[in-house]
C-alpha cells in the first residue's frame, strides 16, 4: 500500500558498489582524456578521496549539509583537475604540433572565457587577446593578420 | 603474467558480472521499491490512492528504471566493443555501468532488503 512507503536508503552491503561508482567517476575526470594519471601526485589526491568516500558511506560525516558540501567539493575537484591538466600538460603540447591546432584553439577560448570574463567584464575572445597567444596554422595566420592590410584605399 | 590491458579487461568483465548480480538480486525487490515516483515520498504517502491507481505510477517508474539501466549498460557494452584497447574508453565504460546500476537499482532498494540479504 502507498501508506507504507518509506524513503529509500541504500542497503549497507551495496555501499561498496556506490563507492566504486563514485571513485570511477572521479578517476575518469582525473585521467581525462588519455587514461593516464598526470601529474603523479594526482594518485595521492585520488587515494585521499577514496578514504573520504569510505567515511561518507559509513555515515561518519555529520549532517546532510556536510554531505551536500562533500558532493560539491568532490565534483569540483574533478573539474578542477581537468582544467589543471589541460592548462599544464595538454594545451602547450597540442598547440606546438601542427595537427592539433584547431581543438586547443576552441578549448582555450572556452577556458579563457571562463577565467577572464569576471576580471574585465569581457571574455578573451572579445578583447582579441586570444589571437596573439595561440599558434594557428600558417594559412589561418596569414588570413587573420593580412586582412587589415588588404584594404586598398583608392585615392 | 597478465599485462595491464588484459588485467583491465578482466576487471571490466568482473564488474559486469557483479553488476548483473546486483540487477538480478534487485529484481525481487523492484515491485516494492518503485513507488518513489514523487520527489517527496512522505507527501505521496499521505495521499490515499486505491491499489489499482497506485499501480500505474509504480509500473511507469519500474518501466523507466528498466529503460535507464538498459540504456547505461548498452552504452557501456558498445564502448567496450568498439574501444576495448583504449584505457580511457574502458574506464568510461566501467563508469557508465556502475552509474547505471547504482542509480537504477541500488538507490531504490530499501533497507532492509530481503533480496540482498539472501532471505
Amino acid at each position: 500500500m502507498v501508506s507504507s512507503i518509506t524513503c529509500p536508503s541504500p542497503p549497507r552491503r551495496s555501499r561498496g558498489f556506490e563507492i566504486l561508482s563514485d571513485f570511477l567517476s572521479l578517476l575518469v575526470l582525473f585521467t581525462f582524456p588519455d587514461g593516464s594519471l598526470v601529474p603523479s601526485w594526482a594518485s595521492r589526491v585520488l587515494a585521499t578521496w577514496l578514504l573520504c568516500l569510505f567515511a561518507n558511506q559509513l555515515d561518519l560525516l555529520p549532517g546532510e549539509a556536510t554531505e551536500d558540501l562533500f558532493d560539491l567539493v568532490f565534483l569540483g575537484s574533478g573539474l578542477l583537475a581537468m582544467i589543471f591538466r589541460y592548462r599544464t600538460t595538454y594545451a602547450d603540447n597540442a598547440s606546438r604540433s601542427n595537427g592539433w591546432c584547431l581543438e586547443p584553439r576552441v578549448s582555450r577560448v572556452g577556458l579563457d572565457g571562463l577565467y577572464r570574463a569576471s576580471v574585465s567584464g569581457k571574455p578573451a575572445l572579445v578583447r582579441g587577446e586570444w589571437w596573439g597567444r595561440v599558434h594557428l596554422p600558417h594559412r589561418v595566420q596569414r588570413r587573420t593578420q593580412a586582412q587589415p592590410f588588404d584594404v586598398h584605399h583608392d585615392v | 603474467m597478465l599485462r595491464g590491458k588484459s588485467l583491465a579487461k578482466l576487471a571490466w568483465w568482473g564488474l559486469l558480472l557483479v553488476s548483473l548480480g546486483v540487477i538480478i538480486l534487485g529484481i525481487q525487490a523492484a515491485p516494492e521499491s518503485t513507488m518513489f515516483l514523487s520527489s517527496a515520498p512522505e507527501e505521496l504517502s499521505q495521499v490515499d490512492f486505491s491499489p489499482p491507481v497506485a499501480q500505474i505510477p509504480a509500473f511507469t517508474a519500474l518501466f523507466l528504471r528498466v529503460v535507464m539501466v538498459a540504456g547505461f549498460l548498452t552504452a557501456s557494452l558498445i564502448i567496450y566493443w568498439q574501444r576495448s584497447d583504449d584505457r580511457a574508453a574502458l574506464l568510461f565504460s566501467a563508469l557508465l555501468m556502475t552509474v547505471g546500476v547504482t542509480n537504477g537499482v541500488i538507490n531504490y532498494v530499501p533497507e532492509p532488503s530481503a533480496a540482498l540479504k539472501g532471505v
